[in-house]
């Protein structure tokens, strides 16, 4: 009869061969990626950078630990460098705080969120910023904040942060990791 | 106090960065080991191959999203689990359409096999396309799990939440019915029984 069970049809192997034989495409390998927020066939981003990174914080500490010096905060005040932002954020703050911009206010709110002390996007402040290793720690916060949205799955902060970072850093080092964080953030539901 | 400040962000952009690179590190790897297997997973359990792109983003998403609450031992199984829940998604919700021309089997511009094997593995990708879809969906589920994917009996168990004795005799009942299905197809292509 033929609807007996024939377990050597040839045929039935052949399906079966042809059913194992495939592999992803290198466009969904590379789309899978990008929707996960890593770079295809590359190393981690964060390996790659993390020298950087490294340096670009004991540049900070270091600034910081010159600072302590009484003579060094006399002249605080005409300092460009990373902390001078940070100093002058409560002042900005409260200049934005009158301001209805929404982003600003979602920038602040998603700060507070992964208690990471609230660097706002300072259009003043921004370009006097001459140092590199400053510009790079606050992009790497930036980044960073915009990833741990994404990974809390909050849709909004992370597009909120990704506005930020492309406002204040629109030649940035990191924006090919904003783009990547982009693309991860507008799949979230 | 300005100082300390400048040093918690410091210290947190350290602190914060291991920890994210590890679980990138983890994405990435359970990205490049299982990217092949759960893209073929789908596609045999129904999803279009216009659409598999999308639905093995789909997976692998819902991976990264839930990372911390996968266990290590158990990440093959939750992507396998999650590809099935997603081939069934889009099985309900997507039109069968026939993709003549469209499978991967069709489309490759691989140099090394022949126009005659090109011809037969297009017909051949055809062939299981048109068996797969006739089966019935916990049996087809279980018969690309076995015998595609080539998972234990017991994994497949766990991955559809059913007893083991259920899964074997579920298997069973697939094999057969997809050995039936490819006689009936031999007998209409006018081959011997």
């Amino acid at each position: 009869m033929i609807h007996e069970t024939r377990p050597s049809e040839p045929l039935a192997d052949a399906l079966i061969r042809e059913a194992r034989d495939y592999r992803a495409s290198d466009q969904t390998r590379k789309r899978t990626f990008a929707a996960v927020g890593l770079v295809a066939a590359t190393p981690s981003f964060w390996r790659m950078h993390g020298l950087k990174m490294f340096l670009a914080v004991l540049g900070v500490g270091a600034i910081g630990l010159a600072m302590r010096a009484p003579n060094e905060v006399a002249t605080r005040k005409p300092m460009l460098s990373q902390h001078t932002i940070v100093i002058e954020a409560p002042t900005v703050t409260r200049a934005l705080a009158s301001d209805p911009a929404p982003v600003a206010v979602e920038t602040a709110s998603l700060a507070r969120a992964v208690n990471v002390p609230a660097k706002l996007p300072l259009r003043a402040a921004a370009p006097v910023a001459s140092s590199p290793a400053s510009t790079l720690e606050d992009e790497i916060a930036a980044i960073d904040r915009v990833r741990q949205a994404v990974y809390a799955n909050d849709k909004h902060a992370a597009t909120a942060g990704l506005d930020d970072y492309d406002r204040r850093f629109p030649n940035g080092k990191l924006a090919p990791e904003a783009q990547l964080l982009r693309g991860r953030a507008s799949a979230l539901h | 106090m300005i100082v300390m400040m400048g040093s918690a962000i410091s210290i947190g952009a350290v602190a914060k960065a291991p920890s994210l690179a590890r679980a990138d590190e983890r994405v990435r790897r359970l990205v490049v080991e299982h990217i092949d297997s759960i893209a073929r997973a789908l596609r045999r359990l129904g999803v279009p191959q216009s659409d598999v792109d999308d639905a093995v983003q789909q997976v692998f998403l819902t991976m990264s999203r839930r990372l911390a609450e996968i266990e290590p031992h158990a990440e093959k199984a939750f992507l396998y689990k999650t590809a099935v829940h997603v081939a069934a998604h889009a099985r309900r919700t997507v039109s069968r359409r026939r993709e003549s021309g469209e499978d991967e089997a069709l489309t490759r511009t691989d140099d090394s096999i022949s126009a005659e094997e090109f011809i037969d593995r297009r017909r051949a990708a055809e062939l299981l396309e048109q068996v797969l879809d006739a089966m019935p969906s916990d049996l087809r589920v279980a018969f690309v799990l076995y015998e595609v994917e080539q998972l234990p009996v017991a994994e497949i168990a766990s991955m559809l939440e059913i007893p083991v004795g259920t899964a074997a005799s579920r298997l069973r009942r697939a094999r057969e019915d997809f050995q039936e299905r490819v006689a009936r197809l031999r007998l209409r292509m006018g081959g011997s029984p």
